[in-house]
């Protein structure tokens, strides 16, 4: 187990390696390999081989003594038997001496420009039954391959020839051969190991570049095409003379070429194209060129949607704000004229203007209700209005809960409260104090106990606590309504959403209560969500902090 | 730009440096080549406190007999009296003299026992090309100086090799100021060569083509005949048939003599040279008249000329002492001032005597008067002493000097 992990070690050290040095790697480990081979084949195949030539050449040069120098043997003629001697001596340069001894182990010739040594005699001697030997034979001037031949006169020994050959000929020859090997194998492998590096290079630089680019676009910088700094150059085919293209690194500007919008000049049904441009080269140069090519290109594209896309983006936001400014103005418009209608149908159902009858009475009340829920709903889109075009007013002040901002809503709700037949019980403290905008507050707690009325059980239960959580308060606003489902939360809080299950008919909203409640809540840097068991409860959750961190300028940040 | 990871750059860097060394090692491994060894005698041999050996090999006996005891006569009486005087450094010389009868085989022989047994500190005084050229492989692996070789061998010469010390001058040399006062001088364009079939004659041959190359000639017959015999008919036919106004010949005296006598007797009378190994003292006696108006080239001057040359006098007077039987002659002289050049190689050396010292000794000598009129000089570069060439004609069976070559008296 501790071997596979460590070779699975051994393999992320490898892939960890770059590609160009992975390249080089291998090319360095496999020229080492040939080098070790090809020295080791040397060692033991050619110098072994060599080795065998020498002894084979001893039998060789005895053989050629004994063809040219039989007569002399036997006449004892010392001075032509040196001059083969020597003559065969001087032929091989490797032969370290020969000598000829007769049938009594007497000297006749030998080579040796020094006195005979003598213990050479007795080091190689013959086998009974054997007419010659080759056997390495270790003398003061170094390992010698000796080879022994004996002469025969009829069946009667004549002479031995012995010859000499230095091992140390060969030894040199195949150590000069191993090490030029070497000497090859280094310099092939230095200037391959050059070139990889310079091909990993071709290859891996355009790559990287390219990844790194992708990398740019991947977080969504578009103007990383820049960086490819491609110049391409252009026709200009209406003024006759080359130009840098000016529209390929920019998507803004259209190239005539590629999308035809201007300057198309054509010449009967085929346009006219710079021979050169890059935008229309196709297969040409390697792969990574190709590669390039077509990434440029792409990036040409996407700088266009993108573009585009900015474009209509904009178009967008001016749409929008123009109708949020017509939205106010029609609220803001609409606001006088309905609170002066409340007032009115008050004045008359407070009998100012003389008694109605049962049925008038009714009337006007219905007239101060619709009156009063439009006046509502007129307040919601001036608030959206504001919102939207960032004009609500943020001014936050050190407050207390439960007197600034929970009782005058209570106070003002007191009326529905009481015709609905609603039990309010509010547990909020009255030292719940922290700095915050009240007015705004005020229209969460408007908005949330106005919910808790209209989608609550009649003569039900509304419940108002504030729990001290540290840094924040925790603020609730709890009913004993149906509720909602689980999977409609998400939606609670978006603009215009209404969720319209079980909702009491005559209940109309503009589903944008809660929306307003949440940008208020994330003004202040707190948080807003709603609990709910389906059919049992539901409880609007607030969380705010006591303290405004980071002054006006943070929550701003936040906001925008 | 590149992301790498850490010591990668540190892994390349030892990398390269492995490579670096292991392209070293092996370049140095495959450059150099081991000293060559081989099983040689201790250093310095024949140096002993009293004694200095020198060995020769030449021809005491046979047909060129002649020409080794002449030299080793001319040696000796210089060397007996360097001896008698008490010799050099308090050291006699002796000379262990062998004969080889000219013949290469047993010149070698002979080497190999001066060398291995009689442990001899250098050789001197060699007589013949064939037996020189014979032993030039033992001289360069025994590093034995080999010193005044009575052969004018191109061989000895080039290669240069740095045991052999040359005297006299080459024949291609004596060759070519031949022929050059027969071409230029005498206007003599049809020129033979009859040589010796060996390495001397093979040597005297190529300096012939090579001097008439010059004068864009070549022989017009070559005509041989074998070491020891005296058929030289075949030789004779092809030279006569080519009607030759000069011969050159590479030869002994005897072949050549016969040669000479065939032609008078056959009415053919080209100019006759003969390079200086012939002996020419013998050759005059040889031919008696017949060899009237041969030419012969010497590389010593004539011994004869006692008033004029110290040199020539002391070998007269030392020839008369040691050997009073023998007559002064150019080739006993030429051995006196191989024994010279020797003695004063061994007096340079000094008494810390060795193999290299003698020959940087050698080398070191620079225009040293002879008493010859004929300034000696070696170099590590160039060991070719004497550089002078004499002419002599056969005059009424004496040699005489020529000093005007155009004065040839001529058939």
């Amino acid at each position: 187990l501790r071997r596979l992990r460590n070779k699975k070690q051994e393999m992320n050290w490898f892939k960890k390696l770059k590609v160009k040095q992975k390249i080089a790697m291998s090319t360095f480990i496999v020229i080492i390999l040939m080098t070790i081979l090809s020295a080791l084949s040397i060692k033991f195949i050619l110098f072994p081989c060599l080795l065998d030539e020498i002894a084979k050449r001893g039998t060789t040069i005895c053989r050629s003594i004994i063809k040219r120098g039989r007569m002399h043997i036997t006449k004892h003629n010392k001075a032509k038997l040196l001059d083969l001697l020597f003559t065969e001596k001087w032929m091989e340069p490797n032969v370290a001496y020969i000598f000829i001894l007769d049938e009594s182990s007497n000297v006749i010739a030998h080579t040796f420009l020094s006195p005979f040594p003598k213990y050479l005699i007795g080091l190689n001697p013959l086998s009974p039954g054997k007419k010659q030997n080759t056997r390495l034979i270790e003398t003061p001037a170094g390992a010698i391959y000796d080879t022994v031949f004996e002469v025969y006169e009829g069946i009667y020994p004549l002479a031995i020839v012995r010859v000499g050959l230095n091992k140390k000929y060969p030894t040199r020859i195949a150590y000069r051969l191993m090490g030029s090997l070497v000497a090859i194998f280094i310099f092939i492998t230095s200037l391959t190991l050059v070139l990889t590096h310079w091909f990993s290079l071709q290859i891996t630089n355009p790559i990287l570049h390219l990844s790194k680019v992708a990398h740019k676009l991947s977080v969504g910088n578009f103007e990383a095409d820049k960086s490819l700094k491609k110049v391409v150059r252009c026709w200009d085919t209406h003024d006759c003379h080359e130009i840098e293209c000016p529209a390929f690194n920019m998507g803004d500007v259209p190239c005539w070429f590629l999308d035809n919008t201007i300057r198309k000049r054509t010449e009967g049904n085929a346009i006219i194209k710079c021979s050169q441009c890059e935008v229309y080269r196709e297969n040409v140069g390697d792969e990574i060129d190709q590669l390039m090519d077509d990434f440029h290109y792409m990036m040409y594209r996407i700088g266009i949607y993108q573009s585009e896309l900015h474009k209509t983006n904009d178009d967008l936001k001016r749409m929008n704000s123009n109708y949020i400014s017509m939205l106010g103005f029609v609220t803001h418009e609409l606001k006088a004229p309905i609170a002066n209608a409340i007032m009115s149908a008050r004045a008359l159902h407070q009998r100012m203007f003389g008694s109605l009858n049962k049925t008038q009475d009714q009337m006007i009340e219905l007239i101060y209700r619709n009156l009063d829920q439009s006046l509502d709903m007129v307040r919601n889109y001036l608030d959206l209005s504001r919102i939207e075009k960032e004009e609500m007013s943020f001014q936050p002040a050190p407050m207390q809960l439960r007197k600034d901002v929970v009782q005058p809503v209570l106070d003002d709700q007191a009326a529905i409260i009481e015709e609905l037949g609603m039990q309010v019980v509010n547990m909020i403290e009255d030292d719940v104090r922290f700095e915050a905008d009240q007015n705004l507050l005020r229209i969460i707690y408007c908005n949330l106990i106005s919910n808790a009325c209209n989608y609550g059980k009649k003569h039900g239960v509304i419940q108002l606590t504030a729990i001290d959580k540290g840094d924040r308060y925790r603020m609730a606003v709890w009913n004993d309504g149906v509720g909602i489902n689980e999977d409609k939360m998400p939606l609670l809080f978006e603009k215009f959403s209404r969720i319209q299950q079980n909702a009491p008919m005559n209940v109309k909203g503009t589903g944008l209560g809660l929306f307003i409640c949440r940008d208020i809540v994330e003004r202040h840097g707190g948080k807003i969500w709603a609990e709910s068991s389906y059919g049992n409860w539901i409880s609007f959750i607030i969380e705010i902090p006591k303290y405004l961190k980071g002054g006006d300028k943070c929550l701003k940040k936040v906001y925008s | 730009l590149v992301p790498v990871c850490p010591g990668y750059h540190k892994m390349m860097m030892k990398l390269a440096k492995m490579i670096f060394i292991c392209l070293f090692v092996s370049l140095v491994s495959t450059c150099s080549k081991p000293a060559e060894e081989s099983i040689l005698p201790p250093p310095t041999p024949g140096v002993m406190d009293k004694e200095i050996i020198l060995g020769t090999s030449l021809a005491l006996s046979g047909h060129a007999s002649f020409l080794g005891t002449q030299t080793l006569c001319g040696a000796l009486c210089y060397l007996n009296a360097v001896n008698d005087r008490g010799g050099i450094h308090g050291r006699k010389i002796r000379l262990i003299s062998y004969d080889d009868g000219y013949d290469p085989p047993q010149c070698l022989a002979n080497t190999q026992k001066l060398i291995a047994e009689d442990m001899v500190f250098g050789l001197f005084c060699y007589v013949g090309t064939p037996t020189s050229a014979k032993i030039i492989p033992i001289i360069k692996e025994a590093k034995i100086p080999l010193v005044g070789i009575f052969s004018g061998a191109q061989i000895l010469r080039k290669p240069f090799i740095r045991y052999i010390i040359n005297i006299r001058t080459s024949y291609y040399q004596e060759i070519a100021a031949v022929i050059m006062q027969f071409v230029q001088s005498m206007g003599i364009k049809k020129i033979a060569v009859f040589y010796q079939y060996d390495d001397y004659g093979f040597d005297g041959l190529a300096g012939t083509q090579i001097a008439l190359e010059r004068y864009g000639l070549e022989p017009v017959a070559a005509g041989s005949y074998q070491r020891g015999s005296l058929e030289i008919e075949a030789a004779f036919e092809k030279i006569m048939a080519s009607k030759a106004e000069a011969v050159v010949m590479v030869g002994t005296a005897n072949p050549c003599a016969k040669f000479i006598r065939l032609a008078a007797l056959k009415d053919f009378y080209p100019i006759f040279h003969c390079v200086s190994f012939m002996g020419a003292d013998q050759l005059a006696n040889k031919l008696g008249k017949a060899g009237e108006g041969v030419i012969i080239t010497q590389v010593v001057p004539s011994p004869a000329e006692t008033l004029l040359l110290p040199a020539a006098a002391e070998y007269t007077r030392f020839l008369a002492h040691y050997y009073p039987d023998e007559k002064p002659n150019y080739v006993g002289f030429e051995g006196y001032i191989n024994a010279r050049v020797v003695v004063e190689g061994l007096r340079r050396a000094g008494r810390d005597l060795s193999r290299e010292g003698l020959i940087d000794a050698f080398e070191g000598i620079d225009n040293l008067s002879l008493g010859i009129a004929n300034p000696l000089s070696f170099s590590s570069t160039d060991h070719q002493g004497l550089k002078n060439i004499y002419f002599t004609q056969i005059n009424e069976g004496r040699l005489i000097l020529l000093t005007n070559i155009e004065r040839m008296i001529t058939h």
